[in-house]
């Protein structure tokens, strides 16, 4: 019963910390992409 | 007794889901990777401590020549000790450093600064570069250059995140950037170890033996025997492979990080149209190719082949130099994509290094051999830089102006890359006698113990 708990709480750490770094990135990217858009669009 | 922290209390259960594992990897290095941001404090600190760029640029010197220092001589503790050790010291000593340099800028102490972040957190990135590296290879024994692609992505991807919101942080935490910059050490530290921690403690190590379901054999034709687990760093440390591609990795950087440095002059001076917003932009542009690089080239390697993948990199890396300087100036569209590749092929010379190093000299302490490899990054920090400016003083010096500061830059360029190529060229398979001569070592070391 313990172990299934730990289980079921590492695999929601990992889908949580899954979900914040996933977003960080994207906000990473699209800000980069869309200061190297002026490369492109001037 | 042990620790939460210990390599024991952090072993999975044999069913255990390997895709839990790169998001920790991530979580620190998109941390780490702020150092790479670390110019859009220049101008506020400057004007903080009313001082020269020169005294505010050392803090970023002192951070990195931290993290080689940390990565090479760290890299035993971190195999020895696991990565979730590891990880929880390195999210330890990078908030420290925040935190200490906050310190600093509120009592206008520029050497806590230098203590803090570049001493601290120095010790941090070293640390948090190489700690997830050797255990991702062991989760992805099939596909190691994508899991340490995914990872040191993370590096680059820490730099895109870090700038945009430390200028919000900055334009939002005080009256002038100046003054908002003692706070925003403080947000940053305590977000980036909130994060790290999460990481440290997500992390987890493959059971002893565990390979993933449906592996059949290595896929590398450079990977050792499969009976065979790795040598000892001291082991590595001594062979020619090891600075055969010590010597790949010192001009892959050097010939990117020359690109990288001089990126907006460059650019404005090849093309008189190019303004300041737009060279702003293809800075941006470059570092979107260095981070998906990263993942790309090196997930790639994983089919074609370690040493093919870095003929890529620094073959085709040289002629594109070549290219650039016989016609780079005939056309903005070509110059930008040409460079943009080349900084793909640096990202990606990055990514890459550990999984040969890996097929080079087992997976056992991949970690501490990809961190005495990483002085070569060091030392590339510097001399990529030295080499393009001081060409272009020259070049001023001799009365000259426009594409040609550059040129001769990128011919040196071309012959470092070559120089890169040919060391790639001549690394071999170790030899079996390497490995019977680390195991008797060991044998007799673990004897006298």
């Amino acid at each position: 019963m313990t172990e299934a708990r730990t289980k079921l709480s590492s695999k929601i750490a990992a889908l949580v910390l899954w979900a914040i770094v996933g977003a960080a990135l994207l906000y990473g990217v699209v800000q980069t992409a869309m200061q190297a858009a002026a490369l492109f669009t001037s | 007794m042990t620790s939460l922290l210990d390599r024991e209390r952090s072993v999975a259960p044999a069913d255990y889901n390997r895709w839990f594992i790169p998001p920790a990897a991530l979580a620190v290095h998109l941390s780490i990777g702020q150092v790479y941001a670390f110019s859009v404090f220049r101008n506020p600190l400057v004007e903080r401590f009313d001082t020269s760029l020169t005294a505010i640029g050392v803090i970023f010197s002192i951070s990195i020549v931290m993290l080689g220092l940390s990565a090479a001589f760290g890299g035993k503790w971190v195999e020895r000790n696991g990565p979730r050790k590891a990880m929880f010291f390195s999210g330890v000593f990078w908030s420290a450093g925040f935190l200490v340099g906050a310190l600093g800028v509120a009592t206008g102490q520029l050497w806590l600064v230098y203590f803090g972040y570049g001493f601290l957190g120095g010790l941090g990135l070293g640390i948090g570069y190489i700690s997830p590296v050797s255990t991702l290879i062991k989760w992805f024994p099939d596909r190691p250059g994508m899991a340490t692609g995914i990872a040191i992505m993370g590096f680059g991807g820490g730099a895109l995140i870090a700038s945009p919101l430390s200028l919000a942080l900055l334009d939002t935490l005080g009256e002038t950037p100046a003054d908002a910059v003692a706070p925003t050490f403080l947000v940053l530290g305590a977000g980036y170890f909130v994060v790290m921690m999460m990481g440290a403690f997500t992390v987890r190590v493959p059971p002893e033996g565990w390979t993933p379901s449906g592996m059949q054999a290595p896929v590398s034709r450079d990977t050792p025997k499969p009976s065979v687990d790795g040598v000892t760093v001291e082991t590595a440390f001594t062979t020619r492979q090891f600075w055969l591609v010590w010597i790949v990795l010192f001009c892959n950087v050097t010939a990117g990080i020359a690109i990288l440095e001089q990126a907006a002059p460059m650019v404005e001076v090849f093309f008189t149209e190019v303004g300041p917003a737009e060279a702003a932009g293809y800075v941006g542009f470059l570092s979107l190719c260095n981070m998906l690089g990263r993942i790309v080239w090196s997930s790639a390697s994983d089919s074609i082949g370690r040493k093919r993948t870095y003929i890529g990199y620094l073959g085709l890396g040289a002629v594109l130099y070549l290219f650039i300087a016989v016609a780079g100036t005939s056309s903005v569209v070509m110059f930008v994509g040409v460079t943009g590749l080349i900084l793909s092929f640096y990202g990606g010379g990055f990514a890459t290094v550990p999984a040969y190093l890996k097929d080079l000299f087992g997976t056992r302490n991949v970690g501490a051999i990809h961190g005495r490899l990483l002085t070569a990054w060091s030392l590339a920090g510097v001399a990529g830089p030295m080499i393009v400016n001081g060409i272009a003083d020259y070049q001023i010096a001799a009365g000259n102006e426009g594409p040609a500061l550059y040129e001769l830059s990128l011919y040196v360029m071309v012959g470092v890359m070559t120089v890169g190529f040919l060391a790639n060229m001549m690394v071999r398979p170790l030899p079996d006698s390497v490995y019977r001569k680390d195991a008797a070592k060991e044998e007799v070391e673990h004897d006298r113990g």
